[in-house]
């Protein structure tokens, strides 16, 4: 039998809005009601979708004294106007929260089947709000939804939790799109993420947490009946055909076309990128040629027996599932890591066999964590191990380097919370200011608290940069990918504190905008020009350039305006001695940023328009930007017109 | 057909190169744009030049192969892109060595593509 819908009745808008379903799914939890709110073609031009639409509503809906495990707290997960279309990669979705971490603004992202599935149901996006009085998972089809009991779900692992959804709903393949919290996130643990579709995530800033704090253990969504319609179908296809095109051909994606990130660590361990064993060395794996050699992409692709694993219409060959093909675990399927995997549970713990790497990073994503922060932490533990600042005693057992079983265990420990896994259970940076002294030095964490990605940011100073400044709990300004249409140099000089900061400014809002449209930022890999032949071909606009960058630039204002009224601010930019220090060995050895970390700073504030004692975007800025509401919250009535 | 002076090797692993010549490494699809099977490591050898700087390597290196150059270099411009990281001796530009920096006898010159996020 089936229940009632929670859903209230709406008024289907007059003409349809091509591109989007034209509306969002908000479900209060504590009132268990769920209703729709239709949104308009201004609104949807302004923010696009995706973190677009979750910025905005979190800075309108979630004042300062609401903090991440509130119950007024929001969680959004919202696609953009490309999924459902058919370019590549297109089923993309946006978390937007407070987070756990920095206690700020998140935007994290995972793709999959769910915004595929999200849009054919007819809603753009969920919302959630308040929390439900007992765990439960929310079930979307079309226009029926449903909060269904999850207790006996619970203990489940994030692939277990997908098997028995679908086998509930009687769906298979890619009919249903579940995407939830493994243990991690039931235990509240202030890094799990959320994940769906098997080894898909949206892992920053501990948005698990805050969904497990809402008691929400899945969100299942049907691959719905409804319409999507496109303004002009024909000119979709094309614009498509050229955006893949684009890739296959281009500098940034054919490799990534072929074996995704798999290059990275490889390449990476010859020019410092690598981050191994917690930033204490960059050598481990070039004075080790013959462990190097089985982390090159062939050497994976040849030894693990593989099928690819695509998200929705996409064509890209870097998602695939592989079998172990030696080992205690042989013959268990894992998702093939991607090149964070490789780096959070292979190089940053100094593992030296791939095998045991692969099945540990498929570990990580059944418990429902984030790669970059574990890591980050299970390095730092076994440095404390190695060191004696962290005894056996606290720990439990002693754990050292390369060990996966040992990692393993750590693994269950913190995601059950069970004993010194309490604590680590709260990131790096809290258990590294807890214990103080060597330990505090040892942590590789931003101050604001958030997770940088799985690279050594001392050789790569304009992410380091990027992840200390951001709004987001990750980096927001990435690359320009097509430096002309930005302006920005064809190379970068990222060790020159004038360049870099310079053309990071005139990059800003290039991935506001990717992570608001719906799609994966792999098959985004060309220039934004070309992305926008596909959004105008959808939608009907004649939105130009810089129309769409503006809006990339608005979204990141609305996040950093809101985490400036939640305090976090300024003095808070800055890397943790371990991440901002000096590589004592490898090629960037001795390299150093932080004598310039100012300079870059003051050249960064001034040329995207903040003010620097405060950070405040100023009120011309925020004008400029649309945005009149933020620019007189921030700098008061004074700042009217 | 590379020009004489440029002779790929046949052993995956050579030994340090001979005095004379500098290494140049391609990592890890990079070698398809020198006819070389990708997803593993392709190196070559080329003779030095007294006095060369690392820009007129790569240029050197880029007439040699076409479809290297074409990824390497941005022809509107004439400025080496961002896409593919250039390494002298393990360390990228802008650490120990610039574009207008000397190469020496038996330095190894190593390119591979730029990596963020994923």
């Amino acid at each position: 039998m089936i229940a009632a819908s929670l859903l209230e009745p709406y008024a289907a808008p007059a003409r349809p809005l091509y591109g989007y379903a034209g509306k969002l799914l908000r479900v209060d939890l504590t009132a268990r009601r769920a209703w729709a709110e239709p949104f308009d073609e201004a609104y949807a031009r302004k923010y696009l979708g995706g973190t677009g639409f979750g910025a905005r509503m979190l800075y309108d809906e979630v004042p300062p004294q609401v903090t991440w495990d509130h119950p007024d707290n929001r969680i959004s997960l919202i696609t953009g106007v490309m999924a459902g279309s058919l370019s590549w990669g297109t089923a993309n979705m946006s978390v937007v929260t407070r987070g756990t971490l920095t206690n700020g603004a998140t935007s994290t992202q995972a793709n999959g089947f769910f915004g595929h599935c999200l849009k054919f149901s007819g809603w753009d996006g969920i919302i959630f709000q308040g929390q439900a009085g007992d765990w439960s998972y929310l079930l979307v089809e079309d226009d029926h939804v449903e909060l269904l009991p999850a207790g006996d779900l619970l203990g489940l692992d994030t692939w277990q939790l997908q098997d028995e959804l679908m086998a509930r709903h009687g769906r298979t393949g890619h009919q249903m799109s579940v995407y939830g919290i493994g243990v991690a996130g039931e235990h509240l643990v202030k890094f799990a993420a959320i994940e769906g579709d098997y080894g898909h995530v949206a892992s920053k800033n501990g948005v698990g947490a805050v969904l497990g704090k809402k008691k929400i253990k899945a969100v299942a969504i049907v691959r719905g009946t409804k319409p999507l319609a496109l303004a002009n179908p024909a000119a979709v296809w094309a614009a498509a055909d050229r955006l893949s095109d684009g890739i296959k051909a281009g500098p940034w994606g054919s490799g990534l076309y072929k074996h995704g990130t798999l290059g990275g660590f490889s390449g990476g361990a010859v020019t410092g990128m690598l981050p191994q064993k917690n930033y204490t060395t960059n050598v481990f794996y070039t004075d080790r040629p013959e462990v190097l050699e089985q982390f090159t992409p062939q050497a994976i692709r040849d030894s693990f027996p593989h099928r690819g694993h695509q998200c929705s219409a996409c064509g890209m060959h870097h998602c695939m599932m592989h079998v172990l093909p030696r080992g205690p675990h042989q013959g268990e399927l894992a998702d093939e890591p991607e090149y964070e995997g490789w780096a959070g549970c292979g190089a940053t713990l100094g593992m030296t066999d791939p095998v045991a790497v692969s099945w540990l990073n498929t570990q990580v994503d059944k418990a429902g964590v984030d790669v970059n922060e574990w890591g980050w932490l299970c390095g730092w533990v076994m440095e404390g191990c190695q060191k004696g600042w962290l005894s056996k005693d606290q720990l439990g057992f002693h754990l050292e380097w390369g060990d996966p079983d040992g990692a393993a265990r750590l693994l269950w420990m913190v995601a059950r919370r069970e004993g010194f896994g309490n604590l680590l259970a709260e990131g790096v940076k809290k258990a590294a200011e807890t214990l103080g002294g060597e330990a505090y030095q040892a942590g590789v964490f931003t101050l604001k608290g958030a997770t940088p990605r799985g690279h050594d940011h001392r050789f790569k100073r304009e992410e380091l940069f990027d992840t200390c400044i951001s709004s987001n709990a990750t980096f927001e300004v990435g690359m320009a990918v097509d430096a002309q249409e930005l302006d920005v140099p064809e190379r970068i000089d990222v060790y020159n504190p004038v360049e870099m900061p310079e053309s990071a400014a005139k990059i800003y809002g290039r991935r506001y905008v990717e992570d608001s449209i719906g799609v994966c930022t792999f098959t985004n890999s060309v220039g934004l020009q070309t992305t926008l032949g596909v959004i105008n071909a959808i939608t009907g606009w004649d939105m130009d350039l810089e129309e769409l960058r503006n809006c990339g630039r608005r979204i990141g204002s609305l996040l950093r305006a809101f985490n400036l009224r939640c305090g976090i601010g300024p003095d808070l930019e800055y890397p943790s001695p371990r991440y901002g220090g000096v590589p004592v060995d490898g090629p960037a050895r001795g390299v150093d940023a932080m004598p310039v970390w100012e300079q870059m700073r003051d050249i960064y504030y001034q040329r995207l328009g903040w003010d620097r004692a405060t950070g405040k975007p100023f009120a011309w800025k925020l004008h400029e930007l649309g945005l009149d509401d933020v620019a007189r919250d921030l700098w008061g009535d004074a700042a009217s017109g | 057909m590379p020009p004489a002076a440029e002779r790929p090797e046949s052993a995956p692993s050579p030994g340090p190169p001979a005095d004379g010549q500098v290494t140049v490494e391609l990592l890890p699809w990079l070698p398809r744009l020198i006819g070389r099977p990708e997803g593993r490591a392709a190196r070559l050898t080329l003779d030095y030049r007294q006095g060369e700087i690392v820009a007129q390597f790569l240029a050197r290196l880029s007439a040699a192969y076409p479809g290297l150059g074409a990824d390497l270099w941005d022809a509107q411009r004439g400025a080496l892109r961002m896409p593919i990281e250039v390494a002298v001796n393990g360390s990228v530009l802008g650490i120990h060595h610039q574009l207008d920096s000397p190469l020496q006898p038996g330095d190894h010159v190593l390119l591979l593509p730029q990596y963020q996020g994923g």
